[in-house]
């Protein structure tokens, strides 16, 4: 069975931009969470190795690795906050655990 | 060190992975699983906003951002199709899935925005599926049936989108028809209504990047002595127009 898994270029490309230009939405030593504005996706700028950190979150078919150096993960999915806490769809994940 | 099974191949390269001593194979142990029902779900439980001979498009809820999303999913049977009979397939689906994915993503990178923005590809066994934006608004021949019009853009704005996307951009889509062309509008349809807003292009399966200037051949798909001529038997865009040129004219079929 063939699995492929890809986040498109010009996602990681606007990821990088909104880095550069704002703080993010949520930060931790486990790393930096950016909720895209124009689309239904987040970045996650790792601070812990990826292995690490796959290993400690509920395992989601919207969180996709990336080969980028920065943004290790990208979350297909819409995010949002609500009282310091993050959601994926409305349901509750804690996307930056601490290790 | 543990090595990444080789039928996984994730953004993030199995080779580059393994290559850095990382080993994700227990989070990836049942991820197949997992995208495999969240596509059920999403089949089951979403709106279908089109079919057509490649597959099938579903809309995805997304509250809070500007953008909605979409999902298309390739017909499972295509890949049968591609090792039974080639030139069929062929005639369906120009370019691979992933191949697609890869066109529209390069074509909104280097700035041409009159295509839905991809987000995401993936492929399990025979299913392809491509996460991008959903296009608020309506195809062409939607507006035609219900009969509404355009307003704005003009006509000429969709000559200059299809020189921009074959000359600029250096890509031709080989299936320009009026299912495959949006106005992207938060107007509402309407018998006898006015719509403004955006043209759109949607469906690259039968895309083609070339180099250079287009050449008729560029148009066309050959494989063998056989030639595949897309959009042959679908009326021509320009019918839409208060005076065609011809009945059978389709020269926008680029």
């Amino acid at each position: 069975m063939t699995l492929i898994a890809r986040i498109s270029k010009n996602v990681v490309q606007e990821l990088k931009t909104q880095a550069e230009q704002s703080a993010p939405d949520v930060s931790n030593p486990t790393g930096d969470l950016f909720i895209m504005k124009s689309a239904p996706l987040a970045g996650i700028r790792l601070k812990v190795p990826l292995e690490a950190y796959l290993a400690n979150i509920p395992r989601r078919p919207d969180i996709v690795p990336t080969d980028d150096e920065l943004f290790a993960i990208v979350v297909n999915s819409e995010v949002s906050l609500r009282d310091g806490k993050t959601f994926i769809d409305g349901q509750e994940v804690d996307l930056l655990p601490k290790l | 060190m543990e090595s990444i099974p080789e039928h996984l191949k994730f953004s993030r390269s199995a080779e580059t992975l393994e290559h850095e001593g990382i080993s994700i194979e227990a989070y990836l142990d049942n991820l197949e699983q997992d995208l495999k029902e969240e596509l059920e779900r999403i089949m089951r439980d979403e709106k279908m906003l089109g079919e057509g001979e490649a597959g099938k498009v579903f809309e995805v809820h997304a509250s809070r951002s500007k953008c909605q999303a979409c999902v298309k999913v390739w017909h499972p049977h295509l890949e049968k199709l591609k090792s039974e009979n080639y030139l069929e397939y062929r005639q369906i689906q120009a370019l691979d899935p992933e191949d697609e994915f890869n066109l529209q993503d390069d074509l909104y990178i280097s700035g041409f925005r009159n295509i839905p923005r991809p987000f995401a590809f993936a492929k399990i066994g025979n299913l392809a599926i491509m996460g991008m934006e959903k296009v608020q608004g309506y195809t062409l021949q939607d507006i035609k049936s219900a009969g509404a019009h355009i307003a704005n853009p003009a006509w000429k704005d969709l000559d200059r989108l299809l020189f921009e996307l074959n000359i600029s951009h250096k890509v031709l889509h080989r299936d320009i028809h009026k299912s495959n062309i949006m106005l992207r509008t938060s107007d509402k349809l309407a018998p006898g209504g006015e719509l403004s807003g955006e043209l759109v292009f949607i469906d690259l399966g039968r895309g083609r990047k070339i180099h250079g200037r287009p050449t008729p051949d560029d148009y066309r798909l050959t494989i063998g002595n056989n030639v595949i001529s897309y959009t042959q038997d679908k009326s021509a865009v320009e019918q839409l127009r208060p005076n065609p040129r011809t009945p059978d004219t389709n020269i926008f079929t680029r």
